[in-house]
């Protein structure tokens, strides 16, 4: 159950996509994101489309591994596009009794659908190829600007990253604690709403009791090892722009440029 | 092959970690064995052998990929619903079980199992007391929280726990690990008089010889994923190398004896073995000198 979530993991490798400078990534990503956000016609979809399947093929990833991490949302995906298909007004097309379906509303559903999938896949592209660790150390980078407003872009990279860090920890705790009550005969995947909701019971109670016990453990461990908020930290290793990040920001640029623009040539 | 002798028996049963991903691992690799009725069985090897997987299989936590699990000559995963009858009647205690406790009420939690059973609030009641005091607690720290007991009364509650399904089979993983060297004592020596009161079987997974040394029948030794050595304790530390295996002091010492030319069994353990055997020596010597 827990161990088929994929999305957020990261898949070690040693292609392009994994060597990239961990804050041209996150740009990247976040261009691909807004290109999505503007595109509105199949042209853009398409260029957005083969800007993903340029950088999968630049990771090594699999195919399959992103199908694997979109499975959870399916149910989600095709619910917010059949209903987008049906609220969108526009002239009838098809009707049953008061549901009608118009080309509009078919068209926006489909464009829903697409954006979802390539959203995903795009966003999965990003944790698959980046270490937590490098993705924490690239928004630190990137959140440097937040100091004008008296944020520690250290604090907030602090936060992230522990939380990110403690996500396999304690999936694996609730792992074993949901195993140990099932072992009891808790109606963990059978059983009635109350079993059930007993069930979750059983299993949180003890989760929060250790979370809460792993977080004190941690904060005197950093005590011991003289922790200061606020103060200025250096990192281990230094992130350097390679040729390879320049070409990938240009080429990132273009297809957002060209599918900001596209719509004014119809 | 008849089915008669043993209450549980695997056959050639395979495992793999995050099956069809690169993080792929091979957990158990063809592991093949009988447990029976009233036996002692002790799993021991490096961290990372499989010896806590094997466990998990044993009560069908875990769906082998390959291979059979028999419980009374009944394949488990025959029928998936019974899966939980199952459970009930093969007790397991992970690692470090004090974890699992959440109930208001020490009673409440050693309940939660025989409740899910269906049994009435009388059986339940005499249940957890009979279990209280098979784990040698008070009756009257029922009504305590569980948070506010020591490290070592929580773990025993949690046994009792599990002990409160009166379970054919005990699977204790690590029942010792992280206590005082008295209180890990306390906790085999209440397990066997459960197991020999009872007449159960029991299967402890266990880096910790030094405390099971009287406890146990038969010793099974993991190592990547396979059975790697099987068969009596002294034996065994007769024969593995000194780094296979943490080895009693008694056994380091009847070895390094041995090494040096004194007549000793390689593979002693218990205190009234090495007794024997040093009176044995003294005696024969005092002989020679008459």
């Amino acid at each position: 159950m827990l161990q088929d979530i994929t999305m957020g993991l990261y898949i070690p490798g040693d292609s392009i996509a994994h060597r990239l400078d961990p804050r041209v990534k996150i740009i990247l990503a976040v261009c691909y994101v807004i290109a999505l956000i503007c595109a509105s016609d199949i042209l853009s979809y398409g260029l957005a489309a083969l800007t993903l399947a340029g950088a999968v093929t630049a990771a090594k990833i699999k195919p399959s591994m992103l199908l694997r991490g979109m499975r959870g949302f399916i149910v989600m995906i095709a619910f917010t596009a059949v209903l987008c298909a049906f609220m969108t007004p526009g002239a009838s097309w098809v009707q049953w009794g008061w549901l009608s379906l118009s080309k509009e509303g078919i068209y926006k559903g489909a464009q829903v659908l697409l954006s979802f999938i390539l959203f995903i896949a795009g966003t999965s592209w990003l944790t698959f190829t980046t270490s937590p660790l490098q993705l924490m150390e690239g928004m630190s980078k990137l959140l440097y600007p937040l100091r004008y407003i008296k944020v520690s872009p250290q604090e907030v990279a602090l936060i992230m990253s522990i939380s990110m860090r403690f996500v396999p920890i304690m999936a694996e705790e609730s792992y074993r604690i949901l195993n140990a009550q099932k072992a009891r005969g808790a109606y963990i995947d059978s059983g009635n709403i109350t079993q059930r909701v007993q069930a979750m019971v059983s299993l949180l109670a003890p989760l929060f009791i250790r979370a809460w016990q792993r977080s004190e453990t941690l904060s005197t461990a950093m005590l011991c090892r003289c922790y200061q908020s606020g103060a200025e930290r250096t990192g281990l290793r230094k992130m350097f722009m390679k040729r390879a990040d320049y070409t990938a920001l240009a080429l990132m640029s273009a297809v957002l440029l060209i599918i900001i623009a596209l719509p004014d040539y119809y | 092959m008849p089915d008669t002798e043993s209450i549980l028996r695997l056959n050639d049963v395979y495992h793999t970690y995050s099956y069809g991903t690169p993080w792929a691992k091979a957990a158990l690799d063809g592991v093949s064995f009988q447990l029976r009725p009233e036996e002692t069985v002790i799993v021991t090897g490096s961290n990372g052998s499989g010896k806590s997987t094997l466990l998990q299989h044993m009560n069908g936590l875990l769906k082998p990929e390959r291979g059979q699990i028999y419980f009374k000559g009944q394949d488990i995963w025959q029928d998936k619903k019974n899966i939980r009858q199952v459970r009930f009647q093969i007790g397991i205690a992970f690692q470090f079980p004090e974890y699992q406790l959440f109930h208001k009420t020490v009673a409440e939690d050693i309940a939660f199992g025989p409740k899910n059973m269906g049994l009435t609030a009388s059986q339940i009641n005499e249940r957890t007391e009979e279990a209280l005091f098979f784990v040698g607690l008070e009756q009257k720290i029922k009504d305590y929280s569980p948070q506010r007991l020591s490290t070592g009364e929580k773990r025993r509650v949690s046994l009792a726990g599990i002990i409160a399904m009166q379970p054919k089979i005990l699977l204790l993983d690590e029942p010792t690990v992280g206590l005082d060297p008295q209180g890990g004592q306390l906790i085999m020596e209440r397990m066997r008089a459960y197991q020999q009161a009872r007449g159960i079987a029991l299967v402890i997974v266990t880096h910790d010889l030094e405390n099971v040394g009287a406890v146990t029948d038969r010793v099974i030794m993991m190592k990547e994923g396979k059975i790697h050595r099987e068969g009596q304790l002294s034996k065994i530390l007769a024969g593995a190398p000194d780094d296979e295996l943490p080895k009693p002091v008694i056994t380091q010492l009847f070895q390094e004896l041995s090494a040096r030319g004194v007549p000793v069994n390689r593979g002693t353990m218990l205190v009234n073995e090495a007794a024997a055997q040093i009176l044995d020596l003294y005696n024969k010597r005092k002989e020679k000198r008459a």
